[in-house]
């Protein structure tokens, strides 16, 4: 464990800054129609639960990282797991980044194909969205964190845009309230925590930030807060907007309702939110090939960085590329990651979290011998 | 890694072509579409294509196209059109949609699909019903407009901003479309002055996606749209408020509406199923009052008649509303989000022409105006 | 990469020995022998003027073009007469043994004078000072505040900024580079304002430069810079001491070049090429809104004719209906397509430019005109560039020359090609990415190990986007990292409370 690395590089607003462009995906744009078609008009209620739960698991992210000062994710894994066991759960974790990274790939493809560039060979969108990626992280963490802050910015122009939504909502379509069934509620419970589920990443960036616990949980608190707030906004314009028949017909909602937005200089809002989507894509992206990258370094005990990248980078392509060929591969890589998502966004976090209580315990043993 | 990166970027951009580029000056726009059907079953689509000269000095002079063709489907009639232009036809910047009133009786759907689905259409489409044939409501080119195409367009635009239509687009009745128990109202026109210009009629009712046949007309819809709560830069309604006054137009006066406060109230109703009260409050200035002499004295009396007449404006127009069945106050949404458990129970295609729906108009006249 | 790297053949070349680390060379007593030495040491130059005085006992020897006969006489001649020809009891002398020494002396115009049977050489400083008069600096003109600028002269630079910084914490090191030419360069700092690591880190670059001559500032920032890839310049350049002046209060360092008017300053941010020191000398409302027209000016310079291009080409949806005929009216009959013509439109508007640069004035406004008005007027009427074409490239090389800084506008403008290419592939897809490229890049950036693009900080926005008043302005900027981050003695926090 190379502890030589661990000094603080990066800022407490540059920390949240990178929490919330690696939850924001090109998902949140169908966020709503998602929400809609499991839970109904109660969509909202059940994203504000999902909301709640994400910060609990928040919470045990920096529990763990107070338990294991200084360690990233895959050296808490060792330590919990033992070695063995830990290595095999952090090669599952690069396949679990992998995943979401080729997810995030294939989403922002067939996005940008179905909207804008119907002829424009997907791959062209995957290369140039992996370049730009790439250049980020091989930057390091400062960089990362750098060019994430700067595009935090985007966030709240399209914000603002989106309140060109209201301009033909009824609020009616918000209700009636609690017409959803429990397990429908479930299932809106876990596309949300699905969709905040970056907070596993967290592990990766806590150890090197500046700030003690406190600060830190402070930070990341409002952090997943504003980000919920952020995904609430969307789905109530959106539900309040289209109505509860029609939404279920639009596939990216939030931007859908930008059609008819028009300025004075220029209509059509929803290209130019589009084409600043590709922000927050690169982001996401650039947060989960990183992940990875992390990940792959663990394990074979390389010491070139950007061999892992490169590595790392061309699996993704390929499998984009294989997903990109027709609907059905999407589906298979889509549905694979549905599956292990679940163990790794839930499961092991709370393993990891009660794991840590013994080792507290452990370490009590050890002050009172 | 700079060397990799650079023959990535390199390879993305030679290997690249321009696979989607569409050339603006390539494409013939229509701004104005109509779908009719004959007699026959036979659809017609005939679309309006304004052309511009280059000139030197300013914009150019525009001369106006236009393209029928028939076809068996909607799509085919379209395809009929693009197979005689010189360049690809686009409707991605269409600003009015008629449909000819035989055609909106049947279905609109079917020829508004392709605007929802194809992310370069434009979506802020005015369509608007035409009493008659669309195409020929198409065709009327007054001469002394200077940009014809936008003939139709600026009727409407020029009736939103005096109350007497509502500002919709293809996108503002999407929700209402799909939505159950919620209707829309749509423009319409008529060919007028044999067939020289084209004249606004009130509004058409729809249900579901097809034209009731009935509709609001031109008196009627300032009220209308002040109980629908839209209000554009004015709004004047000329009611009758006396009887038998010498000469007829005595009996007449307009006003002015300053403000208005509108509400609709839904509840379920033991006798009629359900119960709609909506509670207008309207500030107005008397505009015009033919008979002369306006005392303070005979406001009390003025204020009594127009509350009266405007009441029974509203009532009429509800009745209308009713008798076409469609609910474009949105009042079964309504139900539906407060009761949803008595909703369930109603047969709203039925029980809508049955409910009450009741107006409570009160009126404050707030001036005169600077003449007594 | 080793694949691309085969070693190349090594040519064979004498090592070149600074003048100032020539092993010494011992002066003989003969006169003859130490002139032979020099004449054949300075390659029997003409300019090599030997002075034999009566009875050709000694000897002056000096370099005619570079010395002042003025001096000789006044500082030579005048006293040798006053104390008999004992050169001993002249003031002002420098000796030496070494006749190496005597021809670095030499060259930097210094008088020799050599007496037969002695060893010592007496050295005397007859040196003639070409110096221009100090004028404002041409490409940097404000309308208010100091009309004074650098000039060739290094002395009388140092002079221009140690007026303007009286204090003792003012540091100047003074080196030299290039084996031939051996340029002086002066590091300048303020002490204890400046962060000491960047000048450590700026020293070592400086150290490791080797290279027979150094010519030009610019050429020199690129020995020195962090990225020399990029497309960004890292050092500002300036002729204005108060603009020197100014970055040397914040935490900067100068590096001014003897016979070089250019003075280079670092490390600097992005925001540094947006400001001027008319900002500082107007009000700050007023300057405000100047900088938000220059940042305008940036968006608008970048990014321009390829929003247009995209337009055109690709999502002709976004123009506006009351727009849509005067557009088609006027791209309808053009032959090419947008790129091609804003390519065309781009090397037009850059022909003009560099044609007007080089020719003197008279005839480089007639260039203006030609150039601007005629061929603007017939490409139009020929049909083969659209109007809105000719405004869109007219308005983006004018918002590129709004920028302050020569560099950045120069960069700019070339900036623009890349997103132009790209917006004709993928249309505002591939301006986002090319956007996203360039942003990138900047954050990856760096002047001499510190950040040169941070985001966008509140705390740092009050002297880049905008500008506040001066006493809002408590700290230096984030950036720099420096020793003494607050501007006064007195601590206050941002809001100017105590």
């Amino acid at each position: 464990m190379a502890k030589s690395d661990t000094n603080p590089k990066i800022t407490l607003s540059q920390l949240s800054y990178i929490f919330i462009q690696s939850q924001v995906g090109v998902d949140i744009l169908n966020l709503s129609t998602v929400l809609h078609k499991e839970v109904g008009a109660d969509g909202w209620i059940s994203l504000l639960i999902g909301g709640a739960i994400s910060i609990v698991f928040v919470l045990m992210m920096v529990h763990i990282n107070k338990c294991y000062p200084g360690e990233g994710l895959f050296d808490v894994l060792r330590s919990s797991f033992g070695k063995t066991l830990g290595n095999v759960a952090g090669f599952g974790y690069y396949v679990y980044f992998l995943v979401v990274a080729i997810y995030l790939l294939t989403s922002y493809g067939e996005l940008i194909n179905q909207w804008l560039l119907p002829e424009t060979p997907i791959m062209v969108l995957y290369l140039l969205l992996l370049i730009s990626a790439l250049y980020t992280i091989s930057g390091g963490l400062t960089v990362i964190a750098k060019v994430f802050t700067f595009f935090a910015v985007i966030l709240f122009v399209i914000s603002v845009l989106f309140l060109f939504g209201f301009v033909e909502a009824k609020f009616i379509y918000l209700l009636p309230i609690g017409q959803a069934s429990l397990s429908a509620y479930i299932e809106g419970i876990r596309v949300t925590i699905y969709s905040l589920s970056s907070y596993v990443l967290l592990l990766l960036f806590l150890p090197y930030t500046q700030g003690s616990i406190k600060q830190k949980t402070k930070t990341l608190i409002g952090t997943n807060l504003i980000v919920i707030f952020f995904y609430l906004y969307t789905v109530i314009v959106s539900y309040a907007h289209f109505g509860s028949d029609q939404i279920e017909h639009v596939s990216q909602p939030v931007l859908y309702m930008l059609r008819t937005a028009d300025s004075v200089i220029i209509t059509r809002i929803d290209i130019f939110v589009l084409s600043l989507w590709t922000v927050f894509a690169m982001t996401a992206f650039a947060a989960y090939l990183y992940g990875a990258e992390r990940a792959f370094a663990q394990i074979p005990k390389s010491k070139k960085k950007m061999l892992n990248i490169y590595t790392a980078s061309i699996i993704v392509l390929a499998v984009s590329f294989w997903g990109g060929l027709n609907e059905e591969n999407i589906r298979s890589i889509i549905d694979f990651q549905d599956v292990i998502t679940e163990y790794f966004t839930i499961y092991i976090p709370i393993l990891l979290f009660l794991l840590s209580f013994l080792r507290r315990k452990d370490k009590k043993k050890e002050a009172a011998q | 890694m700079k060397k990799l990166t650079i023959i990535l970027i390199s390879c993305t951009l030679i290997l690249s072509g321009c696979w989607d580029m569409r050339e603006f000056k390539e494409v013939k726009l229509g701004i104005t579409a109509a779908y009719d059907l004959t007699d026959d079953g036979v659809y017609t689509n005939t679309i309006l294509i304004p052309n511009v000269q280059n000139s030197a000095q300013g914009p150019g002079q525009e001369s106006t196209q236009f393209l029928t063709a028939t076809g068996s489907t909607a799509s085919e009639a379209r395809t009929n059109i693009d197979r005689r232009l010189s360049s690809t036809y686009s409707p991605a910047q269409l600003d009015v949609l008629l449909f000819g009133d035989k055609l909106a009786r049947q279905d609109i759907y079917p020829y508004v699909d392709a605007y929802y689905r194809d992310p370069r259409m434009h979506l802020d489409v005015v369509p608007v019903v035409v009493k008659g044939n669309a195409e020929q409501a198409l065709k009327v080119v007054p001469k002394s407009e200077i940009r014809p195409s936008e003939y139709i367009e600026g009727i409407i635009e020029s009736e939103v901003e005096t109350t007497n239509t509502l500002e919709t687009s293809l996108q503002a009745i999407g929700s209402e479309l799909y939505e159950e128990g919620e209707d829309f109202a749509l423009p319409l026109l008529q060919v007028g002055d044999g067939g020289k210009t084209v004249s606004y009629e009130g509004l058409a009712l729809f249900h579901g996606s097809s034209y009731t046949g009935k509709d609001i007309p031109f008196g009627h819809t300032t009220l209308f749209l002040l109980m629908k709560r839209v209000k554009g830069k004015v709004a004047r309604i000329t009611v009758k408020i006396f009887d038998g006054e010498k000469p007829e137009t005595n009996n007449n006066t307009t006003i002015n509406i300053e403000d208005y406060s509108s509400k609709i109230k839904t509840k379920p109703d033991k006798q009629n199923k359900v119960r709609a009260d909506i509670t207008m409050d309207v500030t107005v200035m008397i505009q015009e009052y033919p008979q002369d002499h306006l005392s303070l004295s005979k406001l009390p009396e003025v204020k009594k008649n127009l509350e009266q007449a405007l009441t029974d404006q509203a009532k009429e127009t509800i009745r209308i509303i009713q008798e076409a069945n469609s609910d474009v106050f949105g009042i079964g949404r309504s139900i539906y989000g407060h009761y949803p458990d008595y909703w369930k129970k109603l047969d709203w295609e039925q029980d809508f022409k049955n409910i009450k729906i009741e107006p409570h108009i009160r009126v404050n006249i707030r001036s005169r105006g600077i003449f007594r | 990469m080793g694949f691309f790297k085969q070693k190349k053949h090594q040519p064979v070349q004498e090592k070149v020995i600074r003048e100032d680390k020539m092993p010494p060379h011992r002066s003989t007593a003969s006169l003859e022998k130490n002139i032979q030495y020099l004449q054949q040491e300075l390659r029997n130059s003409t300019d090599l003027k030997i002075r034999l005085l009566p009875g050709n006992k000694q000897a002056l020897v000096y370099l005619d073009d570079i010395t002042d006969p003025d001096k000789i006489q006044r500082y030579i001649f005048e006293p040798l007469l006053k104390t008999e020809g004992d050169i001993t009891k002249i003031k002002d002398r420098e000796e030496s043994k070494d006749l190496n020494e005597a021809v670095s002396s030499l060259l930097e115009g210094k008088a020799l004078y050599l007496i037969e049977g002695q060893s010592t050489c007496y050295f005397f400083n007859v040196q003639q000072n070409v110096t221009r008069a100090i004028t404002e600096p041409m490409n940097e003109k404000v309308i208010k505040g100091s009309h004074d600028g650098f000039n060739e002269d290094i002395k009388q630079n140092i002079n221009l900024i140690r007026r303007r910084i009286q204090h003792r914490s003012l540091t100047i090191k003074k080196q030299t580079v290039g084996d031939y030419t051996e340029s002086e360069i002066a590091l300048i700092y303020v002490e204890g304002v400046v962060n000491p690591d960047v000048v450590k880190e700026l020293e070592t670059r400086v150290k490791n430069i080797s290279n027979d001559a150094l010519l030009s500032a610019g050429a020199f920032s690129e020995y020195i810079e962090d990225r020399t890839y990029s497309i960004f310049p890292q050092f500002l350049s300036t002729e204005r001491p108060d603009k020197t002046v100014a970055q040397l209060m914040e935490g900067r360092i100068a590096i001014l070049f003897a016979n070089n008017p250019t003075c280079l300053i670092a490390p600097v941010t992005f925001f540094a090429f947006y400001q001027s020191p008319d900002d500082y000398n107007t009000r700050w409302l007023v300057a405000t809104y100047i900088r938000l027209i220059r940042l305008f000016s940036f968006i608008l310079a970048i990014t321009l004719p390829s929003f247009y291009i995209a337009v055109v080409g690709f999502h002709f949806e976004v123009i506006p209906e009351d727009l849509i005929s005067p557009v088609l009216g006027a791209i309808r009959d053009i032959a090419y397509p947008p790129i091609i013509e804003a390519v065309m439109m781009v090397v037009v508007i850059e022909l003009i430019r560099e044609s007007g640069i080089r020719l003197p004035s008279p005839i480089g406004s007639t260039i203006g005109i030609v150039g601007g008005l005629v061929i603007g007027d017939a490409i139009v009427t020929a049909g083969l560039v659209s109007n809105l074409m000719v405004i869109v490239i007219a308005l983006t090389s004018l918002a590129s020359f709004v920028v302050p800084s020569n560099e950045m506008s120069d960069s700019l403008r070339l900036l623009t090609f890349p997103l132009i290419i790209l917006s004709s592939i993928l249309g505002f897809i591939g301006i986002a990415f090319g956007l996203l490229m360039v942003l990138i890049h900047l954050c990856r950036m760096e002047s001499l190990g510190l950040s040169y693009f941070t985001p966008i900080q509140f705390r740092d926005l009050k002297d880049t986007v905008i500008r506040v008043p001066q006493f809002l302005m408590k700290r230096r900027p984030e950036q720099l990292q420096s020793p003494r981050p607050y501007k006064s003695n007195e601590l206050s926090d941002d809001d100017g409370k105590k």
